[in-house]
């Protein structure tokens, strides 16, 4: 067996009949089939390539070895998000990206891997935990998304007391609302939050951080540190004409709604939908829209879908499924009709140098301009730190998007006693780059605490 | 750091009166051949180790490279062969390691392996080992590639009254020291074998060394793998392959017998381990595992016995030894009916038919395709022999009970 093993996916008109997950993951010949595969290299460069630190040749060997209890331990000894992690992880940009069986034919799964264990735990139960008494000086951190879960496991796992404050009802921030659940079921999420509530950190939800919960009261309450892991809440909009008409939502709430979570503003998706984006979230947006019942739905992007920022995996599933791309096209208006969506007004756009994708590389071609019908546009075009936010904490350094400025060491604030992790640091964050910085961070504030 | 907690079970084993901290050591074989090597292996977590065979500094040790050829089935190396020696190291240089060892890592078990030619250099080879420090002595009667007993490929392990021999005159130098003879599989009843040298002294068992083979022969030259300038000789084979008759022996010996074991031959995983410990090993020696993947094994076998020991309720390693021995009855003591019937899930199967062909050609034909082109047993027909679950690549048949 010398090529990677095929992934089982739900067929498509059932995958459009609700939001079950769509890769049904390995059986336990599969998993041994692909683990056989695998080389088990000296200094494994998968392991180089893991963000998180997972020593993937030792899990991999674990299933080779059939010891899959000891190969858990390995995943959430670096990762207490490892299930999470084995669904959505851009697996082709990291460890399999590294993985020497290209040479021979194609990577491993690896993520496929790291998720048959995850899962393979959930059925049979995970062992007691083995902690130390959290003596040390207790923590908050605000925020119960990725990097606020990973650096809150690690900070309970060295020993201090831990606080989570979120402001959502719900524990697991964009991992509940910013990723479909055709990817990432809510059980699994749930598991992996009750890993961290079971290891004795402690939860408190619908606290948002605002006014009466700053960092400073935080440190006036008692906690020796403060990590900001509140992530980005709010969603970008164009400032094109018409994006206050009805029939025009943000990405995030359409995603919120599939996920079963309130919108912040009313969602109604109609039948013919496009999706103004480009990165995987639009995709994902735009595959989720057809489960909300629309009938035709299209990206537009500034690029083709080769050219597109978003995964493979995400992309592949959005063909498969029936979603359309209007490539190379830059929307200038939202047109409507008695205040509802009637369709969207394009320009298409050629680069000004070949090979670099990016919005200033974009150039309009004249007289292209074109109009789509829609009666839905919804705008995914990424997240912005959250407005409230700046005003209950003006006193931190920020870049000019609103996010925060950090020590890269340590991810230490511009005030004392006050670091930041994850989506709020700006730039393309994945899951597990959340985790590897909450891992980080919270290291450095067991160091900045003494110990 | 793990957040979880670890099983707590008792991996310590007792052998020849000596504490091992785990039922894992290297076997005397190319991983023990230095000081260095040995060193490394303490690091990750071996119990113990037995120090490559070696000899007086004035005995010649010839070894035609290369020694080592893989048997291969359908691309994947089930096994390795070798024309390999004992050591090129003298005795001087392993009492250098055992002292350098023993300093090193005190409750580490280091044992020599030794191999003479007189009575003399049996017995020299034995004080030195004592002088060294050595916790045990093996003795080499069983190399297959360098035996030659009275001029012919005959291993002293073969005949019950050279082994006694040979054995009687260790133990008469030994001073108390625990003396361990290594036996072949290549004799016809391995507990006479066993018996002859308990009877001279020895203070436990080591089963079993390589077994005779002859690795393969090279089709263009029509000589023995490895090829040597265009001949080859018989080898030791070792790994995966020995894994049934190591457990065959394994369990003779537990039967026939009541010296303690140490198993040699074959074993790779946890699974492999816990298997031989159900047949009696009290040891686990590892050689060809560790060539294959690195000494940092002992801990994917230290996890999973534990886990597994655990998981039946064992709190020491020691509860499992002979565990399985009850069970290993006569042929004419099972019984003579069928017990099971073939079963299909279709939900994985590929309808590659692999089943169905075994089945016709080779079972009891009980096998038809059905409307979907799904297999299907008929259950009269059916003898449940078990055959087709080990032909599915699906996994995808079990056999239930009839």
């Amino acid at each position: 067996m010398s090529v990677a093993m095929k992934a089982t996916l739900l067929p498509v008109p059932e995958r459009l009949k609700g939001f079950d997950e769509v890769d049904q993951g390995f059986n336990l010949t599969q998993a041994t089939l692909e683990a056989n595969r695998c080389l088990l290299c000296d200094n494994a460069p998968c392991t180089e390539g893991c963000p998180a630190g997972i020593d993937v040749r030792g899990f991999i060997r674990k299933i080779r070895f059939g010891e899959y209890r000891g190969g858990v331990r390995l995943l959430r000894e670096e990762n207490i998000l490892a299930g999470t992690c084995g669904r959505v992880c851009p697996t082709e940009e990291l460890c399999e990206e590294a993985c020497r069986s290209r040479a021979l034919t194609n990577p491993i799964r690896i993520g496929a891997l790291q998720r048959f264990l995850t899962d393979w735990e959930m059925e049979v139960g995970r062992r007691p935990f083995d902690l130390p008494p959290a003596t040390l000086k207790p923590v908050a951190v605000v925020g119960a998304g990725p990097a606020g879960l990973a650096a809150a496991a690690k900070l309970r796992e060295v020993g201090h007391p831990v606080t989570i404050f979120e402001k959502r009802g719900y524990a697991g921030g964009t991992l509940v609302s910013g990723i479909p659940r055709f990817k990432l079921p809510r059980d699994v999420v749930e598991y992996e939050v009750n890993l961290v509530r079971d290891m004795g950190v402690e939860f408190k939800l619908n606290a948002p951080a605002d006014e009466s919960l700053t960092p400073r009261s935080l440190l006036n309450q008692g906690f020796g540190a403060v990590l900001l892991a509140v992530g980005l809440q709010e969603a970008y909009t164009l400032g094109l004409e018409g994006e206050d008409l009805e029939g025009v939502h943000t990405g995030i709430d359409v995603l919120r709604v599939a996920n079963g979570l309130e919108p912040d503003q009313e969602v109604k998706i109609g039948k013919n939908v496009i999706v103004i984006g480009g990165g995987s979230a639009s995709v994902n947006v735009a595959c989720d829209a057809l489960r909300l019942g629309a009938k035709t739905v299209i990206v537009t992007a500034i690029g083709t879908p080769a050219e597109m920022d978003a995964f493979e995996e995400d992309k592949q599933q959005s063909l498969e499924e029936g979603v359309q791309f209007a490539s190379r096209m830059r929307p200038v208006r939202i047109l409507g009709e008695n205040g509802h969506v009637t369709g969207l007004e394009g320009v298409r756009t050629e680069w000004k140098v070949p090979g670099k994708y990016t919005p200033d590389n974009m150039v309009d071609v004249p007289g292209s301009r074109l109009v789509m019908p829609a009666d839905t546009v919804i705008i995914a075009i990424g997240y912005r730190p959250d407005t409230a936010l700046s005003r209950c904490i003006p006193e931190l350094e920020t870049m000019a998007n609103g996010c925060l400025l950090v020590d890269p060491e340590t991810g230490r604030t511009s005030q004392e006693g006050v670091f930041a992790a994850g989506d709020i640091l700006g730039g393309r964050h994945t899951v597990v780059q959340s985790v590897s910085e909450g891992k980080a961070t919270a290291l450095a504030i067991h160091e900045y605490l003494g110990k | 750091m793990s957040i979880y907690k670890a099983p707590d079970v008792d991996l310590s084993m007792e052998y020849c009166g000596l504490k091992f901290d785990s039922p894992f050591v290297l076997a005397s074989a190319p991983p023990t051949d230095t000081y260095e090597m040995v060193r490394d292996a303490f690091r990750a977590g071996w119990a113990g180790a037995i120090l490559k065979t070696t000899s007086m500094e004035d005995y010649v040790v010839d070894i035609a490279y290369p020694c080592i050829a893989g048997f291969r089935f359908q691309g994947k190396v089930l096994g390795l062969g070798n024309i390999d020696n004992i050591s090129e190291f003298h005795m001087d240089e392993m009492e250098h390691a055992v002292r350098s060892l023993k300093e090193e890592f005190p409750t580490k078990v280091v044992a020599t392996s030794i191999w003479g030619t007189t009575k003399e250099s049996w017995q020299t080879l034995t004080r030195r080992s004592i002088e060294a420090g050595a916790d045990y002595l093996e003795v080499s009667m069983s190399c297959p590639t360098d035996s030659p007993f009275e001029g012919k490929h005959l291993m002293v392990g073969q005949v019950p009254e050279e082994a006694y021999k040979i054995v009687s005159w260790i133990v008469e130098a030994a001073d108390g020291l625990p003396v361990v003879p290594k036996l072949t599989s290549d004799v016809t009843d391995i507990v006479s074998i066993a018996r002859a040298v308990k009877e001279a002294g020895a203070t436990a068992l080591t089963a079993c060394d390589s077994v005779h083979g002859l690795i393969g022969i090279d089709l263009d030259t029509l000589a023995p793998l490895p090829d040597i300038e265009g001949k080859g000789t018989f080898a030791g084979m070792v790994g995966a392959i020995l894994k049934p008759f190591e457990l065959r022996v394994l369990a003779e010996l537990g039967a026939g017998q009541d010296l303690k074991v140490a198993a040699s031959g074959g074993a790779t995983t946890w699974h492999d381990a816990a298997e031989y410990m159900g047949v009696g090993a009290t040891l686990i020696q590892v050689c060809t595992a560790v060539m294959l993947y690195g000494v940092d094994i002992v801990n994917d076998l230290k996890e999973g016995l534990a886990y597994f020991l655990e998981s039946k309720g064992m709190k020491s390693a020691e509860e499992l030894v002979g565990k399985a021995l009850p069970n290993i009855v006569p042929h004419p003591a099972l019984n003579p009916i069928k017990h099971a019937v073939a079963s299909v899930d279709k939900s994985r199967c590929t309808k590659c038919g692999r089943c169905i062909i075994s089945c016709q050609d080779g079972g009891h034909q009980a096998y038809k395709i059905d409307t979907d082109g799904y297999p299907e047993v008929d259950k009269d027909k059916c003898y449940g022999c078990g055959l087709c679950p080990e032909v599915c690549p699906a996994d995808c048949i079990t056999m239930e009970p009839r």
